[in-house]
């Protein structure tokens, strides 16, 4: 069982891996990006001064980087010429897809552009030499090291050396109509100080090689995991941990509250209908689950609050929220019966859909072993039909639905979207369709692996328990 | 000991087990009531006792009622002077009730409250409250402006040099930090309490963070309208210059809408160690305080609970007075079925509906009682911005304005404001807030008129000539049909009704219109992109109104520019070019009317409406004072008449 246990728990380990590759790919393939979303009917334009803050930011969160195989370092000096004419039109007919597209590109090849840029300075055509300047004083930027771990002080003194290198470069460009001397100097200083400083945009076989698989979004974002650092929000720059956090008590109360009333309401039902299994009753108390299991949480919710919340024909309860807003304080009692009470329905709406399923578990489970051969036994034993019911036929009925305990557990800590929006509590739920609408890969890169990360941990918790509660199950 | 016995032994051990806690949760629970009652009592002590002491010389009502002139009306006596009276009291000074929490509501989370970095437009709203501008646009004619955080605001070569002088003995708010740790020592300043004076510094750290271009975020996109600054010199504690490289209308607007930025506070981290001269605007960016609000207005930051509520206090030193809530309190409802709802139990003062709402709730409610209670009263008032359609001018099809013009006049806008937005909302013709000056009134919009754009179709050469129902035309050699798509913002049922009506009406004069529905990222791209024939629009108007940035042939030729449509015309470029740099409000109407003209003329954009917002709020609220610069209730100006009345 230990050796099992062990076994299982190192193979969550690369099963984590190959999920967050999944999730990261896909989320980084999908449509949109970071930090640009206007959102609503309202455009948001980026004009050349945005467009530095863009880089930097893009800089900051490694959306510059390639997903997860980096080939820059093999890029060709054709590739980078023709990217300049299509980014500065120099031919006259690129389409506007092509700009942008030949625009980004060079933002984000950064300092893998520099040794080809140089020599291009010295080319034939002035207006290329023009762009090769501009762009190289965006391309030679050095990236600042971080300051949130390790060394602070040497992180400071070197980001202090690369701001004054970066700042040095940023003015040698010309105008289009500058003096032929101006622009032969600023060349001659670019020449110089490739002279002093090239080798660090040229990259030996094993520096490619190492840039290839690290120099990645992946790499860089796995990086920060095993420091357990899921990295800050592009949204409001908080790390997104806490926030993660600080949105699970509200979760967790109504995931919990409604999972163990859950519980406690369809198991009886369950073993009730396993007993009168055929009968008219079976069959209504069916139709009943199965018409709360097929009505959507959003309308279950909105008609629960439309006739308890608003006075017509009563208003019980609040009209939403997880507690009062009030800025008085209240005592710890006074908070938990107020909360209780504001979670009143999101509780039963989200217990509504759950009865269905775990009464069906629990209802095959009894019927299952109702026809043992040791129900039988215990009915001749002369046996009371409570005792044999309870004791014996739901006692080992229940196995199956005690495994699937286990894999509620993420479920526990996703919260639900649809509820959390209509009843407007601040949880998880909320937290991911926001993160999403936003394109927050940082938050929805938490959100979803923990949930899977629990999820793993879940099933495994759910298969060993199998093996604890029945004796006929074996691991070794 | 018999079974029986031991069994019983144990139950009653456990019952007075279960009775002593409950009895100690009922004791303990009143312990805390009582604590907290303490609590509440030492804190209205010291509060009163605060603003006993703490009073300060500026902090009288209405600053010049004390008799003698002071500051701001010495500063207003310079001839000089750019800035003008206050037309009348900012709250309604008389029946005012005060020490009431106003309960308002946010649709979302705001990303952050510092007014330069947080994008999106929620947080201005809490900056309203929070903060100041340095002088405020005038209610009824917005090109005056009045004295807020600055009395004087003089330029002494019309337009270049802008000298200003601060109010003095304004102070910031008192930072939202656990100050008895004494760990936050380091941020107190030299006023009461520990309070920090507003100085130049504080401005000149707002440019600072313009010239930063580490410094992302809301900041960025303001850049721009401040691309001719040249230099800010502080020449004393309360004056600065501001000095810019081009005579531009709009830099005095922009300049007086600024919110100041404490520089003693942003550019520390939080252990109080000043940040580097590298790295300090990315560090801003992160800062520890950007998750809490800070300003120099009537109300100061308390709390902002993630997804729950942001929570405000009067500041009571607030050098206008102290403000008429006690509290602001916020709450973040992200379901907007839900807003009349939390209106009608009382739990919020004031809600905006949506179109949907306001169709069931208002227009068809023919009562007038609304949400079942008569406490509460409807209003509508206009917003700043307008909707629209826009032609891809690249394209051959649209790139005739007999075309554009049939275009329109296919259109049924009367019809959609009418049925699709509920009437909420006035049919437009021109790039400006029909509201101002600028709007010329006398240019109606084009009128629906199908046959009329099937004549016009005819006449720039577009007929059926194959017979299969749709009008075609030779263009460069090759007959073309008229199909065309039309990109839709998917997220809107409105948006999609809108399109199929348009669709049926074009294809009774034989076009053929496919609607795409894409989401905002996928929009937005291609909108950048220039891959679409015509895209529905809004556009959000800021006063005074810039024409280059959207119509100058110049920012045509630029990738994702907001010219998306590629509009390339000498006479607008002329007109927008003047506008510019006019200084004159009649000569500047005037410009306005020729480009309005121009604009429907031409017709690169079919403009559909300026939209309405309706509002219900409880009758213990003020009367909705409706200014220019704001078409809708600002809330700087929201009191309480009466005891409320909501339940």
């Amino acid at each position: 069982m230990l050796q099992y246990t062990i076994k299982r728990l190192l193979l969550t380990i690369p099963t984590f891996f190959f999920i967050s590759l999944l999730l990261f790919f896909v989320l980084n393939i999908a449509p949109g990006r970071p930090g640009a979303m206007g959102g609503g009917d309202q455009g948001e334009s980026q004009n050349q001064e945005q467009k530095e803050s863009y880089r930097i930011f893009k800089e900051q969160f490694n959306l510059d980087k390639p997903i997860l195989l980096n080939t820059r370092f093999a890029l060709e000096q054709d590739t980078v010429r023709a990217l300049l004419v299509d980014a500065y039109n120099l031919e006259g007919d690129a389409t506007a897809a092509a700009r942008i597209s030949a625009q980004d590109d060079l933002e984000d090849y950064g300092n893998y552009l520099v040794r080809h840029l140089v020599p291009l300075l010295e080319d034939s055509d002035p207006e290329l030499r023009q762009a090769a300047a501009n762009t190289l004083t965006v391309a030679s930027q050095l990236r600042f090291v971080s300051e949130r771990r390790g060394d602070v002080k040497a992180a400071r003194q070197q980001n202090r050396e690369i701001s004054k290198l970066n700042q040095a470069v940023k003015p040698w460009r010309w105008d289009k109509d500058a003096p032929e001397a101006e622009q032969q100097a600023i060349t001659q200083q670019w020449t110089d100080w490739y002279a002093d400083h090239g080798e660090t945009y040229t990259y030996t076989g094993s520096e490619s090689a190492y840039n290839l698989l690290f120099d990645t979004r992946f790499a860089k974002y796995w990086s920060n995991l095993v420091h357990l650092d899921f990295g800050v929000s592009t949204a409001d720059r908080r790390p997104v941990f806490e926030t993660v956090l600080s949105k699970l008590r509200y979760s967790l109360s109504l995931t919990f509250t409604s999972v163990l009333l859950a519980y406690a309401i369809a198991v009886p039902i369950g073993v009730f209908s396993a007993i009168r299994q055929g009968t008219k009753v079976d069959a209504a108390v069916t139709v009943v689950l199965f018409i709360l299991y097929s009505l959507p949480t959003f309308f279950t919710g909105t008609v629960l609050l439309r006739l308890l919340t608003e006075g017509e024909p009563v208003s019980w309860f609040p009209t939403g929220d997880f507690q009062t807003m009030t800025s008085d304080p209240l005592t710890t009692w006074d908070q938990l019966t107020d909360i209780l009470w504001h979670l009143v329905l999101p509780i039963a709406t989200y217990t509504s859909v759950s009865l269905a399923t775990l009464s069906r578990y629990a209802r095959a489970g009894v019927i299952e072993v109702i026809r043992a051969d040791y129900i039988r036994t215990a009915r001749a034993k002369g046996l009371s039909e409570p005792v044999v019911i309870i004791k014996h036929a739901v006692r080992n009925g229940m196995i199956p639905i005690l495994t699937l305990l286990g894999g509620l557990l993420p479920a526990l800590v996703a919260g639900s979207v649809v509820i959390e929006v209509v009843f407007n509590i601040p949880g998880m739920g909320q937290y991911i369709y926001q993160a999403i609408n936003l394109r927050d890969y940082n938050a929805v890169m938490a959100v979803l692996l923990t949930s899977s990360f629990l999820a793993l941990i879940g099933i495994l918790i759910s298969d060993l328990s199998y093996a604890l509660v029945d004796p006929r199950i074996s691991f070794d | 000991m018999s079974k029986m016995a031991q069994s019983g032994f144990v139950m009653a051990s456990l019952g007075l087990i279960l009775g002593i806690s409950v009895f100690n949760a009922v004791q303990l629970d009143n312990l805390e009531s009582i604590s907290i009652e303490n609590q509440k009592r030492i804190e209205a002590i010291e509060k009163n006792g605060v603003s006993v002491s703490g009073m300060l010389p500026g902090a009288t009502d209405m600053g010049a009622a004390a008799g003698g002139c002071d500051q701001e009306c010495e500063a207003l006596k310079d001839p000089d002077n750019l800035l003008v009276p206050r037309p009348r009291d900012w709250v309604h000074a008389k029946n005012v009730l005060r020490g009431e929490t106003l309960r308002r509501k946010e649709g979302s989370d705001p990303r952050g409250l510092n007014p330069y970095i947080a994008t999106g437009a929620d947080n201005s709203q809490f900056n309203i409250y929070m903060s100041d501008y340095l002088a405020w646009p005038h209610f009824d004619d917005p090109s005056k402006y009045f004295p807020m955080l600055a009395v004087k605001v003089v330029s002494p070569d019309d337009g270049l040099t802008y000298q200003v002088e601060l109010r003095e003995g304004v102070y910031w708010h008192l930072p939202t930090v656990d100050w008895d740790s004494g760990d936050f020592d380091w941020l107190k300043g030299e006023g009461p309490g520990g309070r920090h004076e507003l100085t130049s510094d504080d401005y000149k750290f707002v440019f600072d963070m313009f010239a930063n271009q580490q410094v992302a975020g809301r900041i960025s996109s303001l850049r721009p309208y401040m691309d001719t600054l040249k230099e800010v010199r502080v020449t004393g504690r309360y004056t600065f210059e501001v000095e810019f490289g081009e005579r531009i209308y709009t830099n005095q607007a922009i300049l007086l809408g600024l919110h100041p930025s404490p520089r003693w506070l942003y550019m520390y981290d939080e252990d109080g160690r000043a940040y580097d001269e590298a790295t300090w605007g990315l560090k801003l960016n992160e800062h520890w305080y950007n998750q809490k609000g800070i300003g120099v207005g009537p109300y100061r930051f308390v709390e902002w609970d993630s997804g729950v509520k942001i929570e405000l206090e009067a500041n009571e030193l607030y050098w206008d007075g102290p403000p008429p809530f006690e509290r602001v309190l916020s709450s973040i409802v992200k379901d907007q079925n839900a807003w009349p709802r939390k209106l009608k139990a009382g739990e919020l003062d004031m809600t905006q509906l949506q179109a949907e709402q306001y169709a069931t709730e208002i227009k068809e409610n023919t009562t007038g009682v609304y949400l079942g209670n008569e406490h509460i009263k409807k209003d509508v008032h206009d917003t700043l911005g307008y909707f629209y359609l826009g032609w891809n001018l690249d394209k051959p099809k649209f790139a005739d304005k007999r075309v554009r013009q049939a275009l329109t006049m296919a259109f049924d806008r009367p019809g959609i404001v009418e049925n699709i937005f509920h009437g909420l909302g006035t049919v437009n013709s021109g790039p400006f807030a029909m509201q101002t000056a600028c709007y010329d009134q006398t240019i109606k919009p084009w009128p629906f008129d199908i046959e009329g754009a099937k004549a016009k179709l005819a006449e720039a050469g577009w007929t059926d000539t194959d017979g299969d129902g749709i009008i075609d035309k030779v263009i460069d050699g090759v007959k073309t049909d008229f199909t065309f798509t039309m990109l839709i913002y998917g997220s809107s049922n409105e948006y999609a009704t809108l399109a199929e009506v348009y669709r049926e009406d074009l294809l009774s004069i034989g076009i053929k219109m496919i609607p795409s529905a894409v989401e905002w990222s996928t929009m937005l791209k291609k909108m950048d992109e220039r891959e679409f024939d015509v895209y529905t629009g809004a556009w959000v108007l800021s006063l005074p109104t810039d024409l280059m940035q959207i119509w100058h042939s110049k920012e045509a030729d630029k990738a994702k520019s907001s010219n998306r449509i590629g509009f390339r015309n000498k006479e607008a470029d002329r007109i927008a070019e003047a506008l510019r740099v006019e200084f004159d409000t009649s000569k500047r109407t005037e410009l306005c009317h020729q480009f309005h003209a121009l604009l429907h003329e031409e017709q690169p954009y079919t403009f559909i409406y300026q939209r309405k917002r309706p509002v219900l709020y409880w009758d213990h609220m003020n009367e909705p004072e409706y200014e220019l610069q704001y078409p809708h209730r600002n809330v700087r100006h929201f009191s309480f008449q009466a005891e409320p009345t909501r339940p």
